[in-house]
C-alpha cells in the first residue's frame, strides 16, 4: 500500500506547485493590469476565487494522502543526507582523529572536487565568449539565433555539466570507500587540545558577553535607542507590509 | 524509538505554539484591523515576529535591529544589539527550534505529504547565503543609507516573508483597511511572490527559510559555541559515527553547531550518549548511551501525564494573563483617537463652512488643531490659514517613504507659496533629531510637532506613516489617505482643492 501512497504524494507535490504558480500568476496579473491602484477589493476577491478550486483540491489530496500514509506507512523519507554530505561531515569532524590515511584521502577528494569545478568553469569560457559576441544577436531572427546557440555554444555547457557530474561520481565512489574505512576504524573519541582550552574558558567568555549585553542595553535605554524601538513598533511599518 | 522521540517533540511543539500565541496575543488587533500600541513593544521578542502584525505585543528583533542600524547616524544601535547579544548568549539558536513562530510555520508546512529534497553539500553551501543577507541587507545597506539620512530597513522592505504574512495580509484583508489597498504596488507584488516561493520551497525542504535566508538565525548561530542553553556534543564521547547526521534534517556537521536549532531530536539516536540538551553545566535532557535500552526503559515507564498537564496548565495560565493584559480596555484606549489637547475648539472663522459636519473623511470638515512649529517660534493653527487650502503631511524621521516624499511637498510649497499652506507634522513619539535632520535640507514647507499623536488620531491616523490630508479653503477635507505621495499626484490634489475654492468664490 505504501506504493499507492507514493504517486499520491507526488500528486500533492504537483498540486502545491500548481497552487503557488496560480497565486503568483494572479498576483502578477492584477499588478500588470495596471492603473494607479491595481489592487482593489474586487480584483483580490476575483483572484482568490480563481485559486479556490486548486486550493481545495490540494487540501483534499493532502488530507487523503496524509490519512493513507498514517494507515499504511509512507515510503521511507530520504532525510538521510547524501554520501558526499556524510563524507564531508565525517571527514571534517574526524579529520584529526582519522589518522594520516584519512587526511590524505580528504586532501585527494578536495583536489578532485576543486579540479572538477575549475574544469567546469574553464569549459564555460567559450560559452561566455559566445554570449558576449554581439554579432550573434544582431539579426533577431529567433530560429537562426537558437540554431547557432545550439551548434556553437551549448556543447560547451554540456561539457561543463558533464565534468561536474563526473567529478561528483568519482568523489562519491571515494566517499563510499572512505566511509567504509571510517566505520571499520576503532571508534576512538577525540578531544583536540584547543577544544579543552575553549571549554575551560567558556564561562569567562559568557560573563564578559553578559556584561557587555547589560551595558549595551543600559546605554541604549539612556541614548534613546529604546524609545526609537517603541516609536517604530507602535506604527504600522510600511516596509514590512510592502507599501513603503 | 518513536516513543522516545515523541516526548521532546511534544514539549517542543507546545512551547513553539505557546510562544507564537504569546507574541501575538492582541486578538483585538485582528478583529479591528489595527496594531497594538502598548509600551510592551519597547521589548523585542526573541523570534522573528513582525511588529506590524495586528496581534504582536512585542517588537521584532530583526526589524528593530535594521532600524537601529539605519539610525546609527544619530545614535549607536546599543539597545537592540544589547538585547540580541543577551538572547544569543542565553538562548542562541534554541530560539529557532523552540521560540520562533516562523520556524513553527515551516515545520507545519513540511508536514504536507509530498516527496522531500534531502540535504546535501549543496544545501550546506546554500546555508551561507543567510550570512550574506545578514551582512548586506541588515547591516550594510541600512548603515550606508543612514548617512544619506534615509532610514532603509532593506530586509524588511525587499525580502521578509514574515512581514508579508504576519503584517500585510491580516491588515489588508480587514475591511476597515480598504484604503491601504490603494497604496499597493510593485513592492507588495514582489514581496508576495517571494512569500509564495518561500512557502513552496518549505514544502519540499525542511525549514528552507531558516536554513538559507533568515538573517536572525544567522545572527543567533554566531553564538552556537557560547550560548548557555542548547544541544551540546561532548567531543570526548563522540566517535564520529554520523548517526546524528542521519536523524537531523538540517545541514549540521555536528549537533550544536551553527546550523543546529536545538530541537533535541538526535539526542536519543547517539549510541555513545555524546549529545545532550544543556543549560550551562546542567543536563536538561541526555541519554545514557545505549539507545535501544533507553527506549525500552522509556516505553515501559508510565507516561508522566501529570507532568504534561502541569506544563500545559502553567503555560495556559501565562498565556491567559498575557491575553488579558493585551486586550483589556486600557490597551484599547491607547488605540483609540484620544481626546486631544491639540485639537481645539475655537470660534470658527468665517471662511470655514460650519454647515459641513466635522470628521476625517473627504467631504467632512477638518477639526481644528494647533501644533508647535519646529525650529521657529509660534504654533501652527489649521483654522488660522485664512481661506486657503492646506496640505497636511504626517511624517517621521524614521520612516523611509516619508523622508523620500518630503521634496515633493517642498516643491509644492514653493510653487504655490501664495495660494496654499503646506505643513509637515512630525507625528507621535518624537525622537530628538528632527532639527538636526532638517538642518541638512532647505525645505520651504512648515514643520510642526505632534508630540502626543493626538493630531494624527483626529485625522483617523491609520497608525501607518506617511499620511497626507488636503483641506480646501472652506476647511473641508478633499483627500485623506496613507501611503507615498508623488509630486504629480500632490499637484493634482492641490489643483483640485484650488478649483473648489474658485468654484466656491464664483458661487
Ligand atoms: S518585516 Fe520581517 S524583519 Fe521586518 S519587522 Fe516585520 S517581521 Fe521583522
Ligand atoms: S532561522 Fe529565523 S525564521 Fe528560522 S527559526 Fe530562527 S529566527 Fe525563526
Ligand atoms: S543536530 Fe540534533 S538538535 Fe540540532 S537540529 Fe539536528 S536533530 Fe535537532
Amino acid at each position: 500500500m505504501a506504493k499507492t501512497v507514493k504517486p499520491l504524494r507526488l500528486l500533492t507535490a504537483l498540486l502545491c506547485a500548481a497552487c503557488s504558480a496560480l497565486l503568483i500568476w494572479q498576483c502578477l496579473k492584477i499588478f500588470f493590469a495596471g492603473g494607479e491602484t491595481p489592487y482593489t477589493a474586487q480584483n483580490i476577491s476575483r483572484a482568490l476565487k480563481v485559486c479556490l478550486p486548486a486550493a481545495s483540491l490540494l487540501a483534499a489530496s493532502a488530507v487523503f494522502t496524509g490519512i493513507l500514509s498514517l494507515k499504511y506507512g509512507s515510503p521511507k523519507e530520504k532525510f538521510r543526507p547524501d554520501r558526499q554530505y556524510l563524507l564531508t561531515a565525517a571527514l571534517s569532524r574526524a579529520g584529526e582523529a582519522g589518522g594520516e590515511e584519512i587526511r590524505k584521502a580528504r586532501r585527494r577528494v578536495f583536489f578532485v572536487k576543486a579540479g572538477g569545478a575549475f574544469l567546469a568553469l574553464v569549459l564555460l569560457i567559450p560559452f561566455a565568449a559566445y554570449l558576449m559576441g554581439k554579432a550573434h544577436f544582431e539579426t533577431w531572427d529567433l530560429n537562426a539565433m537558437a540554431l547557432s546557440l545550439l551548434k556553437n555554444a551549448l556543447p560547451w555547457v554540456f561539457a561543463s555539466v558533464a565534468a561536474l557530474i563526473l567529478t561528483y561520481y568519482w568523489t562519491d565512489r571515494e566517499a563510499a570507500k572512505l566511509l567504509e574505512k571510517l566505520k571499520k576504524q576503532p571508534k576512538t573519541a577525540f578531544t583536540p587540545e584547543r577544544e579543552n582550552r575553549f571549554e575551560n574558558s567558556v564561562l569567562y567568555i559568557r560573563l564578559v558577553l553578559l556584561l557587555a549585553a547589560v551595558l549595551l542595553i543600559a546605554l541604549g535605554a539612556a541614548n534613546g535607542g529604546a524609545r526609537d524601538v517603541l516609536a517604530k513598533a507602535k506604527a504600522i511599518c510600511m516596509e514590512c507590509i510592502g507599501l513603503g | 524509538m518513536d516513543k522516545v522521540k515523541s516526548k521532546p517533540a511534544f514539549t517542543r511543539r507546545l512551547v513553539q505554539l505557546y510562544a507564537a500565541l504569546l507574541y501575538n496575543c492582541h486578538v483585538k488587533g485582528f478583529l479591528n484591523g489595527t496594531i497594538f500600541r502598548g509600551n510592551s513593544k519597547v521589548l523585542c521578542v526573541p523570534g522573528l515576529n513582525c511588529y506590524s502584525c495586528p496581534g504582536a505585543v512585542g517588537a521584532c528583533p530583526l526589524g528593530a535591529l535594521q532600524n537601529a542600524v539605519a539610525a546609527s547616524g544619530q545614535r549607536a544601535p546599543a539597545y537592540v544589539l544589547g538585547i540580541l547579544l543577551l538572547y544569543g548568549l542565553l538562548l542562541g539558536r534554541t530560539v529557532c527550534g523552540w521560540l520562533c513562530p516562523v520556524g513553527l510555520l515551516q515545520e507545519v508546512i513540511y508536514k504536507l505529504p509530498t516527496p522531500k529534497i534531502r540535504k546535501s553539500n549543496v544545501t550546506r553551501g546554500l546555508s551561507m547565503l543567510k550570512y550574506f543577507i545578514l551582512a548586506a541587507l541588515v547591516f550594510a545597506v541600512p548603515f550606508w543609507y543612514s548617512y544619506q539620512k534615509l532610514p532603509l530597513p532593506a530586509f524588511c522592505k525587499y525580502v521578509c516573508p514574515a512581514g508579508t504574512l504576519g503584517g500585510a495580509i491580516p491588515l489588508l484583508l480587514h475591511p476597515g483597511n480598504r484604503g491601504m489597498l490603494n497604496a499597493l504596488g510593485v513592492l507588495f507584488t514582489s514581496k508576495f511572490v517571494i512569500l509564495v516561493a518561500i512557502l513552496l520551497l518549505c514544502v519540499f525542504l525542511f525549514r528552507a527559510f531558516c536554513r538559507f535566508l533568515c538573517p536572525l538565525g544567522a545572527l543567533y548561530s554566531l553564538f552556537s559555541r557560547v550560548s548557555v542553553l542548547g544541544v551540546k556534543t561532548d567531543k570526548a564521547k563522540c566517535t564520529h559515527c554520523s548517526v546524528c547526521l542521519n536523524v537531523c534534517k538540517l545541514d549540521v556537521r555536528y549537533p550544536g553547531d551553527r546550523e543546529c536549532v536545538h530541537c533535541t531530536e538526535c539526542i536519543d539516536a547517539c549510541p555513545t550518549g555524546a549529545i545532550s540538551f544543556k543549560a550551562g553545566k546542567f543536563v536538561l535532557r541526555g541519554n545514557e548511551g545505549i539507545p535501544e535500552m533507553k527506549a525500552e526503559a522509556n516505553n515501559k515507564a508510565k507516561p508522566k501525564l501529570w507532568k504534561r498537564c502541569l506544563l500545559v496548565g502553567a503555560m495556559t495560565l501565562l498565556l491567559g494573563a498575557a491575553f488579558w493584559a493585551a486586550n483589556r480596555d486600557r490597551a484599547d484606549a491607547q488605540n483609540a483617537p484620544a481626546a486631544s489637547e491639540n485639537t481645539v475648539e475655537t470660534v470658527t472663522p468665517a471662511h470655514v463652512d460650519e454647515s459641513v459636519p466635522v470628521g476625517f473623511d473627504p467631504g467632512q470638515r477638518a477639526q481644528n488643531f494647533t501644533a508647535p512649529l519646529n525650529g521657529q517660534e509660534g504654533t501652527f493653527e489649521l483654522y488660522a490659514c485664512a481661506g486657503r487650502p492646506v496640505v497636511i503631511n504626517f511624517w517621521a524621521t524614521w520612516c523611509t517613504p516619508c523622508c523620500l516624499e518630503l521634496p515633493a511637498f517642498d516643491q509644492i510649497a514653493r510653487e504655490y507659496a501664495d495660494e496654499v499652506t503646506v505643513v509637515c507634522v512630525h507625528s507621535d513619539l518624537i525622537t530628538d533629531d528632527i532639527e538636526e535632520y532638517l538642518a541638512s535640507y532647505d525645505y520651504a514647507q512648515l514643520f510642526a510637532l505632534d508630540e502626543t499623536g493626538d493630531i494624527i488620531a483626529s485625522f483617523d491616523g491609520s497608525l501607518a506613516l506617511p499620511q497626507t490630508v488636503v483641506v480646501d479653503a472652506r476647511g473641508v477635507i478633499t483627500y485623506n489617505d496613507m501611503g507615498s505621495m508623488t509630486y504629480d499626484k500632490l499637484k493634482g490634489l492641490v489643483t483640485e482643492a484650488l478649483s473648489r475654492q474658485d468654484g466656491a468664490s464664483e458661487e
